[in-house]
């Protein structure tokens, strides 16, 4: 089984991602646009959020009210400005957010995603889409091994070995990614590795950008910023 | 109108400035600094191999955040020598509300960081604040005479959904750091293209 380090990949660029983040989500299409633009790999890979380690936890009914608090009133002031601020961005570009019941555990999807990484890019990118888009629309159970199977199948990768991988290699591989990556200072998604130099947020993309173009100019500064498509 | 609510012991506060002055002065909107007190966490003093995972988190965070602070902070050539932690700012946000007052808040806000960041004031000082008010075209300074208002504006800040710096208060939104000025770009530019990401 490989070990990856966190900070060094064949690619030019890493970039780290949660499906239960909504600025992943964001982030993905933007992100993606910097393999056109730039005729680059970007070595995609899971970082999986203990998100009550640093925002607390909470879960709400069906209807939306709160059955279960353990955030302080700092923590609640963040994940709401977060979630609102998402869903602004989101409607900008007609993407579906819908504010998550609890806090998931996205592991299985992670390692899902290493799974659909071994098949090639272009089942990683249909995986991803497809995860991402549905679970924001709240029609997929993430933490369900079956509903992983059926996206990696609609995703073009094979799925035979996909359970064993689930709880074997593939959870081993997942488990040592994540393990190193406080180590190597990396905490939040999306988080971008080039020249072994750590961004975290989307609103890197313009420096990301620079970096990738050969730093002509004077570097930019950190925005929301949307980029036309580079002509080939 | 762009309201920009700041604290002077924030340093994204700071790197907030100069390019919102410059987007202001592009569109031709008025700009309003406002004054709004932030706590400095503080990190648990765990030993590194002893941290939970929550502190661990939290340093590995924090520590992030200090260095991309320090590669944007060069970005736009401002020091970033001051130690911000257990300072109470209230004395020069008092002085800011002063200083909007006779219409001399953003000389006094360039000041007042510039002096700051740089090692060189000490934001609880009344005299410190008064000079800087002075500097930047103020008759004198009564900080007693702000406080209610600093108070006041603290409350209806919040009221908006304001609860850390910076933020930016633009057309019934807020939005927190620098990173949002293509939106706030966008929604004052009668919303036209490119949307922002």
């Amino acid at each position: 089984m490989r070990c990856m380090n966190p900070l060094i990949s064949d690619n030019p660029l890493i970039v780290y991602l949660d499906f239960k983040s909504p600025y992943a989500y964001l982030a993905k299409d933007p992100t993606a646009q910097l393999e056109r633009d730039y005729q680059i790999k970007i070595d995609w890979r899971p970082l999986t959020l203990d998100i009550p380690s640093f925002l607390g936890s909470a879960r709400t009914d069906d209807k939306g009210n709160l059955v279960e608090d353990n955030r302080t009133p700092r923590q609640w002031n963040g994940v709401r400005y977060a979630y609102m601020d998402a869903k602004r961005y989101a409607r900008l570009k007609d993407m579906i957010l819908y504010g998550p019941q609890k806090i998931w555990d996205s592991s299985g999807a992670s390692i899902g995603m290493l799974w659909a990484k071994d098949h090639g890019s272009a089942q990683l990118t249909a995986y991803m889409d497809r995860i991402f888009e549905r679970f924001w629309r709240r029609e997929l159970d993430i933490e369900d091994p079956t509903v992983l199977e059926t996206v990696l199948g609609e995703s073009g990768c094979a799925v035979s070995g996909f359970r064993e991988y689930l709880v074997g290699d593939g959870l081993e591989l997942h488990d040592q990614l994540q393990d190193a990556l406080h180590p190597a200072g990396i905490f939040g998604v999306p988080t971008y590795v080039i020249d072994g130099e750590r961004f975290f947020g989307r609103e890197h993309l313009p420096m990301v950008r620079w970096i990738l173009g050969g730093k002509h100019g004077s570097p930019p500064d950190i925005a929301y910023q949307h980029f036309p498509e580079k002509k080939s | 109108m762009i309201r920009l609510v700041i604290d002077f012991k924030n340093a994204l506060s700071w790197l907030s400035l100069g390019p919102t002055v410059a987007l202001a002065e592009e569109l031709g909107v008025p700009l309003a600094l406002l004054p709004y007190r932030t706590e400095v966490s503080v990190l648990s003093q765990a030993e590194e191999g002893e941290e939970t995972v929550s502190e661990r988190h939290a340093r590995v965070r924090a520590e992030y955040y200090g260095a991309d602070l320090k590669r944007y902070a060069e970005l736009q050539n401002i020091e970033l020598i001051a130690d911000n932690r257990g300072v109470d700012s209230t004395m020069s946000l008092l002085g800011l509300l002063w200083g909007n007052r006779e219409g001399v808040g953003l000389h006094y806000a360039q000041t007042v960081f510039s002096g700051f960041w740089s090692g060189l004031m000490d934001l609880d000082d009344a005299q410190s604040v008064r000079d800087a008010l002075v500097s930047s075209g103020a008759s004198t300074f009564d900080s007693d005479a702000m406080r209610a208002e600093l108070d006041s504006l603290r409350t209806s800040l919040e009221a908006e959904g304001v609860f850390n710096v910076p933020m930016y208060l633009v057309e019934g939104q807020t939005f927190q750091g620098r990173e949002h000025l293509p939106m706030i770009r966008w929604l004052l530019s009668s919303e036209e293209e490119p949307v922002p990401i």
